[in-house]
């Protein structure tokens, strides 16, 4: 059983992945997630976009009647506007890998349970912007959709409760698949560890980005898959795959880092080419970065808009 | 680089036999679980303290035999975007789309654009035919379609880009329905764009025929930098004759830096700023109030610079003067318990567009002088009888409107029935069930529109806790009913103007409504659509139409283009089309008419984000999996390509050179083994 440290000047403590796979029911822990982390971003000076009420200002001919708050002008006879901050009432899809290789974890969650965390907090704080939510999971096949509603909120967190490994697959595939799914303009959130040539990937996110969505890439590493620390030779068997293969670690650490690295620069940067947004994250980062990446991203899709 | 077969390439897999038969591996532990070894399986397998690898020379000469002869044998060729009509025979048919909105005239995009649709239609034969269509937001078709191709190219020394924005759909269905029909044995899309993001908003539904091979040729930049005024907001002060002038400036890519921007009214510069633009930040210039005088008023703000993009350094605007509505409410006098007309006095008096110039009075009161003049009369939990139904009926018939508000001092025959909507029926009591909702509500009518949204006005909060039953008259239309299926808002027209009558009292003993957040907007709309008020724009878009607002309809005007050009009219038409940006004007008719009316038109703003959108993702969603249609230099050419370069043969040439070598170079290692001396 996992132990939890109560350190009270960790102000993010309640989004630290490790301390929340304790939680045991995920509608609790996506709700801990998202207000705990609302109610941080309200005392920092980064307005996120949400339709949280900002502050009121005093009415100026011209600006829209609708926003006067008609109960201050009864207590104080004047009128005021009720400022929010933008609103949005999108389409959001999540989609997520659960193929073999998403349930690895060196010590810490699993990138399988980091990314249903994360699929959860997104999903919550969707729902809580009145914004249609939908699931797609994936292995090398589409395996589970419920299609975006603002009802599913309850089914999609019910879905990632009960979720396990798929069988092997690549990413490349199934995402081109997934096209023919999305019926009209998204937000589409991919949450993978993309294993898989990037020439394939691209191709799907392609065919996604064709249905005229908005993509945001979430790439999950597990802190074992990016520093590779093992040092004794041995045998490595493939998660997805099965194949064995023996190797002397200490000797192939530098190539294997750089072409991590090199993967995720070209992921990067043809993702960017595409207009998709990608961030990467490890399995050890509090969600609330991840949920931070995800209001800029939206943020900036508004400021496109 | 392709290949035509490039499953040979499995051969590759015999080189990993002597690779693994020279490498020694140590004892191992445990496997180790990891998520994926597609890196690792790439990287050579070194097992440096005992690796060893003889030979290396005659190993890598062997390696690379291998290496070619699988080259050699998936066939490979280098892929060129080259028309398909230049690799192999028989006529074609072929449509050039040709982007003419107004970024065209960004940088060079413009002569870059026309070099290549010229280019493209040069190497064509003669038997083929050709069909340029120009497009913008629209498409157009200059020559007759399945033109010889020679036909074409004079068109091409005498247009112009526009001023409109960018639109593929349109084009790309006119092209689809001409492919469709042609049956020439091959068919050829090429789209010549700057492929702005903006130009394919959503997924259209076109499919390009089976086998037309899409051929987009962008000439948009890697950079564009470009200074532009996104919008102009005018906000009208006080009685609406001030207006304040804000301009949203922008400057896109690396086009940052100072730049002067002025604010000119009726061809006067009134003010110039010096300003600092910062990269994708829009910047808010305000300029000094302008005082709308006389019937017409332009305005135009301009940036004072030159750049890449002219166009969107100006926009336009034309200010008319308002009146006040004139709106008179008819109440009851206050009691010990307040003021009934409270909510809607205040509801009333917030300054807005249009302004409002309201005056109070006792309904009983009302008579002719009161009730001939205002735009709007509300009736507030009053009857209507005597002199006032008379002037008011008069004045509804002539256009004004009328709001008659049921409560407890509202008898049966309150309302005259050559007015009402609805008849009057009992006081219904909610007061016992919690009081009752308006939910069914039209929302498609104007005085509903605003609320479509979400979250742009809850009315199923209200509670009505008593209503008149109202029973509507023929004419009377049902605009929102109560949760009962009792009508709380009937409409009906009397002549030329529009009567409103509301089943429940707007104060705050009969409902919740006054004190809710929709009151306020719904008070506002019921006004003004009583009123027959509508807000003329600022300015139109190019491309937009609009009904001319100037006089009866039968009044003779001449109307002038930006370019000075008279726009020709048919008799009773008075409908205007803004082609180009600038002012349009409305002249009466003769030398030297006088000018009644200015109509200001903006380039699409949309038009100048040259974001840019990758031609494979249009070229996936015209193609389609299913339609047959292909990008260029894809499978369907590819045979063509590959059997035009034969690399093949070079591979082969250099499998035999190296093979010579090998022989050579084993020979001598052969020998040298040979020649050492034994033991």
């Amino acid at each position: 059983m996992a132990t939890v440290r109560h350190d009270p000047t960790a102000g993010t403590r309640f989004l630290d992945p490790t301390v929340l796979a304790t939680i045991g029911n995920l509608e609790l822990l996506a709700r801990t997630v998202v207000e705990g982390f609302l109610h941080g971003l309200h005392r920092s000076p980064h307005l996120g976009l949400s339709m949280e009420f900002a502050e009121h200002r005093a009415y100026n001919p011209g600006d829209d009647i609708r926003r006067i708050d008609w109960r201050v002008f009864a207590r104080t006879d004047r009128f005021y506007l009720k400022e929010f901050e933008a609103e949005t009432h999108a389409s959001v899809t999540l989609m997520l890998d659960i193929s073999p290789s998403m349930g690895f974890t060196s010590g810490g969650v699993s990138k399988l349970d980091y990314a249903r965390f994360l699929a959860a907090s997104l999903a919550w704080f969707s729902g809580r912007q009145r914004d249609r939510i939908g699931l797609l999971t994936f292995d090398d096949r589409v395996r589970e959709v419920i299609p975006p509603s603002t009802r599913h909120l309850m089914r999609i967190l019910h879905a990632l409760d009960r979720m396990g490994v798929g069988s092997g697959g690549c990413p490349g595939a199934p995402l081109a698949a997934m096209a023919d799914r999305v019926r009209r303009r998204s937000v589409l959130v991919i949450i993978s560890d993309f294993y898989d040539a990037p020439d394939a990937i691209i191709d799907g996110i392609t065919r996604l980005r064709a249905t005229g969505s908005d993509i945001l890439a979430f790439h999950i590493l597990d802190p074992a898959e990016r520093d590779f620390p093992y040092d004794a030779a041995a045998t490595f068997e493939d998660l997805e795959s099965g194949e064995r293969l023996p190797l002397v670690p200490e000797d192939l650490r530098g190539d294997y880092r750089s072409m991590l690295q090199e993967h995720q620069a070209t992921l990067a940067k043809r993702m960017g080419a595409q207009g998709v947004d990608y961030a990467l994250f490890a399995t050890d980062q509090p969600l609330d970065h991840a949920l931070f990446e995800y209001l800029s991203m939206r943020q900036a899709m508004v400021r496109v808009r | 680089m392709g290949f035509l077969v490039p499953a040979f390439f499995a051969g590759l897999a015999g080189l990993a036999i002597p690779i693994w038969i020279h490498l020694r591996h140590r004892e191992q532990k445990g496997a180790i679980r990891f998520p994926s070894l597609m890196f690792l399986r790439r990287i050579p397998y070194r097992e440096v303290r005992r690796q060893q690898l003889h030979h290396l020379p005659l190993f890598l000469i062997r390696a690379a035999v291998l290496i070619l002869l699988a080259l050699a044998f998936a066939r490979p060729f280098l892929r060129r975007p080259v028309a398909a009509a230049t690799l192999s025979g028989g006529s074609q048919e072929v449509v050039i789309l040709l982007d003419r909105s107004y970024s065209m005239e960004y940088g060079g995009r413009w002569d870059r654009a026309v070099a290549l649709a010229r280019e493209a239609l040069a190497g064509l034969d003669p038997a083929d035919r050709a069909t340029l269509i120009l497009f913008d937001t629209e498409a157009a078709v200059p020559v007759r379609p399945g033109s010889p191709p020679r036909s074409v190219l004079p068109v091409l020394d005498t247009i112009r880009p526009g001023a409109k924005g960018t639109r593929f759909a349109p084009a790309l269905k006119v092209a689809q329905d001409h492919l469709a029909t042609s049956e020439m044995p091959r068919r050829t899309l090429t789209l010549i764009s700057d492929f702005q993001r903006a130009a394919w908003p959503e997924i259209e539904e076109i499919a390009l025929p089976s086998g037309t091979v899409f051929q987009p040729l962008s000439v948009g930049e890697a950079s564009s930098p470009d200074r532009l005024i996104a919008s102009v907001e005018l906000r009208r002060e006080g009685d609406g004759s001030d207006v304040i002038v804000g301009a949203r400036l922008l400057a896109r890519d690396s086009a940052v830096g100072s730049v002067r921007v002025s604010l000119t009214v009726n061809n006067r510069v009134l003010n110039t700023q010096s300003v600092t633009l910062q990269s994708g930040t829009p910047l808010l210039v305000t300029f000094p109030a302008v005082t709308v005088t006389g019937t017409v008023t332009r305005g135009m703000v301009r940036i004072e610079s030159t750049d890449s993009l002219e166009r969107n350094n100006v926009s336009y605007f034309s200010l008319r003067r308002e009146n006040p509505l004139g709106i008179v409410l008819g109440g009851t006098p206050s009691t010990s318990a307040g003021d009934p007309d409270l909510f809607l006095n205040r509801a009333l008096t917030i300054p807005g567009r249009p302004a409002v110039r309201l005056v109070e009075s006792n309904a009983n009161r009302l008579g002719r002088a009161e009730l001939s003049g205002p735009d709007v009369v509300i009736l507030h939990n009053a009857p209507l009888r005597g002199v006032a139904a008379r002037t008011l009926e008069e004045r509804v018939r002539a256009g004004a409107g009328l709001i008659l508000i049921a409560g407890v001092n509202t008898p049966r025959d309150a309302w005259p029935a050559s007015l009402r909507p609805a008849q009057l029926g009992d006081v219904i009591d909610r007061s016992t069930d919690r009081g009752g909702r308006m939910v069914s509500i039209d929302r498609t009518h104007p005085v509903f529109e605003l609320f479509r949204g979400p979250e742009t006005g809850d009315f199923s909060s209200a509670r009505f806790f008593r209503y008149r039953n109202l029973l509507p008259d023929a004419e009377g239309r049902v605009l929102a009913r109560f949760d009962d299926g009792r009508p709380a808002l009937v409409e009906r027209s009397v002549g030329k103007g529009t009567v409103l009558a509301l089943a429940s009292s707007l104060g705050n003993v009969w409902s919740d409504l006054p004190v809710q957040p929709a009151f306020l907007p719904y008070v506002h709309e019921l006004v003004v659509y009583a009123s027959g008020y509508h807000a003329l724009p600022a300015a139109w878009g190019v491309g937009e139409v609009t009904r001319l607002a100037v006089g009866d309809s039968g009044q003779s005007v001449v109307v002038t283009a930006p370019a000075g050009r008279r726009l020709r009219r048919e008799t009773g038409q008075d409908m205007i089309r803004f082609e180009e940006p600038g002012f349009y004007h409305v002249l009466e008719p003769g030398v030297g008419g006088r000018e009644l009316a200015a109509y200001a038109a903006n380039v699409d703003v949309e038009e100048s984000n040259l974001t840019p959108l990758d031609p494979a993702e249009l070229a996936i969603a015209v193609g389609g999996a299913n339609s047959g249609a292909v990008p260029v230099a894809t499978l369907a050419t590819a045979t063509e390509q590959e059997g035009k370069q034969r690399l093949w043969w070079y591979l082969i040439v250099a499998v035999a050179v190296l093979v010579v070598v090998e022989t050579f170079v084993g020979n001598r290692l052969s020998g040298i083994v040979r020649d050492v001396p034994a033991g």
